[in-house]
C-alpha cells in the first residue's frame, strides 16, 4: 500500500495509511471513501493499492467523526455494537464493516 | 594556570579539555553559530561551583553554564569562550514536601526523575511537565520561565519558584524567599523577590545551585481529549472562554503538521482542502466524578458550532495509535521532531495579550509558509488567560549554511510580527534583544545594566547573553 502524494495527504488519510501499514488481514476489493470531520480520504484497493487524500469516486462510503472512528478502531469487543447509529454507510455495508475490521488495532 | 587550579581544586576527572568534549558544549539545536569553550568543568557540589566561579574571577575568564544538553536559543553557547560549566552531575532531588507542596532539587534534575519521583513516593502530588525531552532540567525550565501541561492553571514554571540558591560572581552564596530564614522553603511572600533577579536571567547575574519549586495536589479523576478545530479564530475564542471559566487542567492548541508528524508524515507547506488546521488538547480532572461529568458538559457546550469536530477521547487515540503515546501521555517525547537531516530545530515562542492572539497567530502561521516551512505551531492559554503562548517551531537541516541564515530571516521576521502585537519572546535569543533593543524601556535597559555591574562587576558571568 502507498500513501499518494504524502507531503500533501490530510490527517485521515495518514491515519488510514498508517493502519493499513500494520494490518495483516486483507482489504476488501474496491474503493472505500472515508468521511471524517471534514475531511475525505479513499483507500483504492486493486493490484496498487493506494491510499488518497480528498474525494472522487467510491464503491462505498464510511462515514463517521474522528472520535467515533478512532473508538470503533480501539474497541476490542464486536464490532457492531461499539458503532451504534453514529457510523453513516452508504453502498455495500459488508465491505464497510470488512474494511474496519481489517484496520483495527 | 587556571587549567592546573582546577584540576588542583577539583581532580582531574571533573575537568575536561579535549577537542571532542568542548564541541559538545559549543553548540545547540538551533542556528546559532557554535563557539568552543577552552575548558569544560563538571561540578558535583556546590563548593565545586565555588570554587570554579572564584577562579574564574582570579583568572578573568568566563563562565557559562549549561545542564540539560538539549539547548535553545544559543542560552548555553559560551560566546566568548572559558568555563562551561556543566551542572548537570549536581542531580539530587533534596525534598519532597507533601503538606507544603514544594520540592528542593538541584540543576541536573530531569522531568524524568520528578515524574518518576513523584509517581512511586508522592502519588498525592502532581507537577506540570514541559514538552522538552525527559532528560532534560526542570530548574533550568524554571530559570527561563518556561510552558507545562499545568500553566494554563499556574502559569509559567519561573511563577511556581518559592525561592533559589545561587552561587554570586565572588563565590558568595545567597538564598532567596523564605528559605532565606534557613527553616523552609515553602514560598517567596513575604520577602522581596530577589528570586527575580535570577529568573529569565540567562545566567548573568549568579549560578543557581538550588531551586525550591511549587508541587500541585493530584486529582483523583482525569480525562484527555483532542478536538480537531477548523479556524485558529474560532479556536482562540474557545480556549479564552473556557480559561476564564476554569473549566480544565490544560488547553493546548496543536498545528495540523505536528499532528502528521507524530504519526510519521512529513508535513506539507498548506493543510489539505477540509483539513483541520489545529488539534486541541484538553485536560479535565476533579476528585469528584460528577465534577469531572459537569466540566465536560460545559466544554462540550462551549465547543458547538461548525467550527470544531467532536471530541476524541486520548486514550483510544494512543490505542490506535501507539506512536502518539509518547507526544499525548505525559512527560511528553518530541524525538519524532528531531528525526531529519541535519537534526536542526529552532523556535520563537512567546507570551503575550489574548486580545492579539489570533492575529498574531494566523500572521505567524502565514509568515512561516511564506518562507516555504509548514507552520508547526503550539498554542496555550496561560494562568487563566491572563497571557497566552505562542510557539513556533521550525524543522531544519542544521550543516547547511543557506538553510540557518534562512531560519534567521525567519526568526527575525516572527520576532517582529510578535512584538508588534504585545507577544515578547522568552528563551529570549541574545539576537532578539540586540535586535530590537530600541523597543526596550531605558530605563529598564539602565536598571539592568546597573544590576549586572553590582553582580558581576567583571562581566564573566555568561557574557554575550541579554544586552552585555
Amino acid at each position: 500500500v502507498t500513501l499518494d502524494t504524502p507531503s500533501r495527504a490530510n490527517f485521515l488519510a495518514v491515519c488510514l495509511y498508517e493502519l493499513i501499514q500494520r494490518s495483516s488481514r486483507p482489504l476488501p476489493a474496491g474503493t472505500a471513501m472515508i468521511i471524517s470531520d471534514g475531511m475525505k480520504a479513499r483507500i483504492i484497493n486493486d493490484a496498487n493499492p493506494v491510499v488518497m487524500s480528498g474525494d472522487g469516486p467510491a464503491d462505498y462510503t464510511i462515514k463517521a467523526g474522528l472520535g467515533v472512528l478512532l473508538k470503533i478502531l480501539a474497541h476490542k469487543g464486536p464490532l457492531l455494537p461499539a458503532a451504534t447509529v453514529r457510523v453513516r454507510l452508504r453502498g455495500n455495508p459488508l465491505k464497510a464493516w470488512a474494511l474496519l475490521r481489517a484496520i483495527r488495532c | 594556570m587556571l587549567i592546573e587550579d582546577l584540576v588542583g581544586a577539583l581532580g582531574a576527572q571533573r575537568v575536561d579539555v579535549s577537542e571532542q568534549t568542548r564541541w559538545d558544549f559549543a553548540k545547540d539545536l538551533t542556528e546559532a553559530e557554535p563557539r568552543l569553550p577552552d575548558v569544560v568543568v563538571r561540578a558535583g557540589s556546590v563548593e565545586h561551583v565555588q570554587t570554579v566561579l572564584r577562579l574564574s574571577r582570579q583568572y578573568k575568564v568566563p563562565i557559562t553554564p549549561v545542564v540539560g544538553g538539549f539547548n535553545m536559543s544559543g542560552l548555553t553557547i559560551p560566546e566568548c569562550g572559558g568555563i562551561a560549566l556543566d551542572l548537570s552531575a549536581m542531580n539530587r532531588i533534596l525534598e519532597v514536601n507533601e503538606t507544603d507542596l514544594y520540592m528542593l532539587i538541584e540543576p541536573g534534575v530531569t522531568w524524568e526523575q520528578v515524574y518518576r519521583e513523584l509517581g512511586e513516593r508522592h502519588p498525592s502530588l502532581r507537577f506540570g511537565y514541559s514538552t522538552a525531552p525527559p532528560t532534560t532540567s526542570v530548574l533550568a525550565n524554571g530559570l527561563l520561565d518556561g510552558q507545562t501541561n499545568l500553566s494554563l492553571r499556574y502559569g509559567t514554571t519561573g511563577q511556581w519558584v518559592n525561592g533559589v540558591e545561587v552561587v554570586l560572581a565572588d563565590g558568595e552564596i545567597v538564598r532567596t524567599g523564605s528559605g532565606a530564614f534557613g527553616v523552609s522553603w515553602c514560598a517567596g511572600p513575604p520577602m522581596p523577590n530577589l528570586t527575580g533577579l535570577f529568573i529569565n536571567a540567562h545566567g548573568i547575574t549568579g549560578i543557581v545551585t538550588k531551586m525550591s519549586i511549587q508541587l500541585f495536589p493530584a486529582r483523583r479523576y482525569r480525562k484527555r481529549y483532542l478536538v480537531p478545530a477548523f479556524d485558529e479564530s474560532s479556536l482562540c475564542d474557545f480556549m479564552v472562554k473556557a480559561a476564564h471559566e476554569e473549566l480544565c487542567d490544560d488547553l493546548a492548541g496543536l498545528s495540523w503538521p505536528l499532528s502528521k508528524m507524530a504519526l510519521g508524515a512529513s508535513p506539507g507547506t498548506s493543510p489539505a482542502p477540509g483539513e483541520p488546521v489545529f488539534y486541541c488538547i484538553i485536560d479535565l480532572s476533579s476528585n469528584d466524578r460528577a465534577e469531572l461529568s459537569l466540566r465536560e458538559r460545559r466544554v462540550r457546550r462551549l465547543l458547538k458550532g461548525d467550527a470544531f469536530a467532536g471530541l476524541i477521547d486520548a486514550a483510544s487515540t494512543v490505542q490506535t495509535f501507539p506512536q502518539l503515546k509518547k507526544f499525548i501521555e505525559l512527560p511528553a517525547r518530541v524525538d519524532f521532531l528531531l528525526d531529519h537531516p541535519g537534526g536542526g530545530m529552532s523556535f520563537i515562542g512567546a507570551y503575550g495579550p489574548a486580545s492579539q492572539w489570533s492575529r498574531a497567530i494566523t500572521a505567524g502561521m502565514n509568515t512561516m509558509a511564506s518562507h516555504n516551512y509548514p507552520p508547526v505551531t503550539l498554542l496555550r492559554p496561560m494562568q487563566g488567560g491572563h497571557y497566552n503562548l505562542i510557539h513556533h517551531l521550525v524543522l531544519f537541516n542544521r550543516d547547511s549554511e543557506e538553510e540557518r541564515n534562512r531560519v534567521r530571516a525567519l526568526n527575525e521576521k516572527l520576532c517582529e510580527g510578535l512584538l508588534d502585537l504585545g507577544f515578547v519572546p522568552y528563551k529570549t535569543p541574545a539576537w532578539v534583544l540586540r535586535r530590537f533593543a530600541s523597543r526596550l524601556d531605558p530605563g529598564f535597559r539602565k536598571l539592568q545594566h546597573q544590576i549586572k555591574v553590582t553582580l558581576d562587576p567583571d562581566g564573566l558571568l555568561n557574557p554575550g547573553k541579554w544586552l552585555t
